[in-house]
This record gives C-alpha cells, sequence and structure tokens, in this order.
C-alpha cells in the first residue's frame, strides 16, 4: 500500500528516499505474482511464412551489400593509385630534346601558273597513265617463235 | 531450430561468432528463437498489424547489420529488444500519437490508498479466458508507451529491472516507477471490468 505522496512521486519520476524505495521495492514483490499471470496468459502469434521470407530476402540483400562496398573499395582504391603514379610520371618524366622535324622537301609538283599550263599538264598527266594502262607488257614469250625450226628437227 | 525456442547462453554466444561472419543460416536460428516474442512486443506498442510486421523486419534486419558493433555486454535479448523499443518510440513520434495518461487519483472509497494486492488481481475469477485476454490487451492499450514497456518487458519477458533499465535507458528508480504505475493502470482496468460481472 502506497501513499499519495509516493504515488505522486512515482508519477512525476522523483527519487524517492530508502523507506520509499523499500516499500515501493514491497509492494512490486506482492503484485508480481498476479500480474505475470495475466500477462503470460497473452498469446505470442507468429509472423507468417510470408514475413519471414521476406525478411530472408533483406537480409540476402543486406549480406551483400558489404561484398559489392568492399569491391568498390578496392576498386576506387587501385584507380585512385593508379592515377596517383601516373601523375607523379608525368610530373617527374625526365626532359627530352626535341628533334627538329625536317624541312618537307618539294616532292610535289610546283602548281602551273596559267590555265593553259594547267590544260597541258592535265593532258600530258592522263597520257602517262593512259599508256602505262595500254602498253603491254613485253617480255620473252612476246618474241616471235618460229614453230616451222621445230617441225625441222 | 524450433520457432519461440529459447537459446542458451553459450549456445547464443557461438550463434553471434558465425553471424559476424555473415552466416544467415546462424542468424536464421536467432530470428527463430526470438520472432515471436519481438512481433508480440512490437504489436502491443505500436497497435497496428502492418506496422507491427514492418518494425520487427526491420528490428532483425538492423540487428544484422550492426551485429559487429555488439559488444555482448547487455546480452542478445535486451540488446534486440532494445531495437525494438528504439524502432516503436520513432515509429509512434513519427505518427504523432499522443499516448494516454495514467490518472493517479484513488478511486472511491479508497481514501488515497491503493490496495494492490486486490483479490480482483486472481486470474482464476475470470471465466472466460478469453474474454480476460482481451481485457489485458485493452488495458495495455489504454496505458501511455513508457509504462507499457516497462510492463511487457518485466511481466511478460521476464527481464530484470537493471535489463530493462539498459533496453529503454532509464535508471532503475524510473523502471521501477513506470512498473508500479503501469500495474496500477492494469488493475484498475481489469478491474473495472470485473465490477460489471
Amino acid at each position: 500500500m502506497l501513499d499519495k505522496e509516493i504515488l505522486r512521486k512515482l508519477a512525476d519520476e522523483q527519487p524517492l528516499t530508502a523507506a520509499e524505495s523499500l516499500r515501493l521495492d514491497e509492494a512490486l514483490e506482492s503484485e508480481r505474482p498476479g500480474v505475470s499471470t495475466m500477462l503470460d496468459s497473452l498469446e505470442d502469434v507468429s509472423p507468417s511464412y510470408a514475413w519471414r521470407s521476406s525478411l530472408n530476402l533483406r537480409l540476402a540483400a543486406t549480406r551483400r551489400a558489404p561484398r559489392l562496398k568492399l569491391l568498390l573499395g578496392w576498386t576506387g582504391g587501385l584507380t585512385a593509385v593508379a592515377a596517383s603514379v601516373m601523375a607523379l610520371m608525368m610530373v617527374n618524366q625526365p626532359k627530352i630534346s626535341t628533334i627538329a622535324a625536317p624541312a618537307p622537301q618539294q616532292t610535289i609538283a610546283k602548281a602551273p601558273s596559267s590555265l593553259e599550263e594547267a590544260l597541258v599538264s592535265s593532258h600530258m598527266q592522263g597520257t602517262a597513265q593512259s599508256s602505262i594502262g595500254a602498253v603491254p607488257v613485253q617480255g620473252p614469250e612476246d618474241q616471235v617463235f618460229d614453230w616451222s625450226k621445230l617441225d625441222k628437227s | 531450430m524450433v520457432p519461440g525456442k529459447k537459446i542458451d547462453a553459450a549456445a547464443e554466444q557461438a550463434l553471434l561468432e558465425q553471424v559476424r561472419r555473415q552466416d544467415l543460416d546462424a542468424f536464421s536460428k536467432i530470428v527463430d528463437a526470438y520472432q515471436s516474442r519481438i512481433f508480440g512486443f512490437v504489436k502491443r506498442m505500436v497497435r497496428s498489424e502492418e506496422d507491427a510486421l514492418d518494425i520487427s523486419q526491420e528490428v532483425f534486419v538492423r540487428a544484422f547489420q550492426a551485429v559487429d558493433r555488439f559488444d555482448g555486454r547487455s546480452g542478445l535479448r535486451t540488446w534486440l529488444f532494445r531495437i525494438a523499443h528504439n524502432l516503436c518510440v520513432d515509429r509512434a513520434r513519427r505518427s504523432e500519437r499522443m499516448p494516454v495518461s495514467v490518472s493517479l487519483e484513488p478511486a472511491e472509497g479508497e481514501e488515497g490508498q491503493r490496495d494492490v494486492a486486490d483479490a480482483r488481481w486472481n486470474p482464476e475469477t475470470v471465466v472466460l479466458r478469453e474474454e480476460l485476454q482481451a481485457v489485458v490487451e485493452e488495458a495495455l492499450a489504454s496505458m501511455s508507451e513508457k509504462l507499457r514497456t516497462v510492463l511487457l518487458l518485466h511481466d511478460k519477458e521476464d527481464m530484470g529491472y537493471e535489463e530493462i533499465s539498459k533496453t529503454v535507458d532509464v535508471p532503475v528508480g524510473t523502471v521501477k516507477s513506470r512498473l508500479f504505475l503501469a500495474r496500477a493502470h492494469l488493475q484498475d482496468h481489469v478491474g473495472r471490468y470485473l465490477a460489471k460481472g
């Protein structure tokens, strides 16, 4: 049995004196069996199989996440290291004496200065190309063979 | 493992070691052992079946994710119920559900004193078990979240004061105060029901 003063302190969650604490402990101990019996009678229902299945999927997804993070971490780390090394190499690269590129030789035919020259040049080039294609290849096979000599021998 | 079957301390430690190595089979055994109790606790805390299912799942997912940070000082049960409690509190805050306050005014005729060991508490006086369960559930639902938590953990889950103190992160004295008030609330509620006949 607790009086009003203790109840007020309990409601306000104020500290109790030693004597009050003792009375509270006694009260809690005396009423425990009845309350526990009542609460024990409450049934705990297990969640469904669907709930469990869904939980298993979530747990499996959770388990994969650290591996992915680890992989990404490693990949990112290696990439960063490689980039740093390359940058370092570029900065500390020994100076190489540059070689001047040779001046382009005048291998291209001089551009014609007039229309007539251009026409002549064009004609000449066309003739040269067609003559290359038209002239048969001269070889020993092209020499005239005298078959009659064979008959005589 | 049979769902709901309790795990002894040694087996629990062995399972935790396996779980730290991301062993899902080992964690399944822990889920088997605690899913009904966690779900029962959460369901009585949030009162919505859908929320309870969602939060219960979240409890185990978070436990699995954070198992590396679990140092084992408080015990697996305390840890799981602490996660469950925190999630319930967060959900309640989000939904801005106002808890029903407990009246400490004595009932008529009590003259400022409360007889804790009331004979009406004896469950044998209740004829229908189902009816009593319904009344107790109703009483639990009508009390504040703070009181309900302590009552369920102490008188339903058989946790000690120290363990509850670690679970809900309040001093032991506060745990005792809340437990007394929660029981008083339950007593009033069931008493009124019994008085109706």
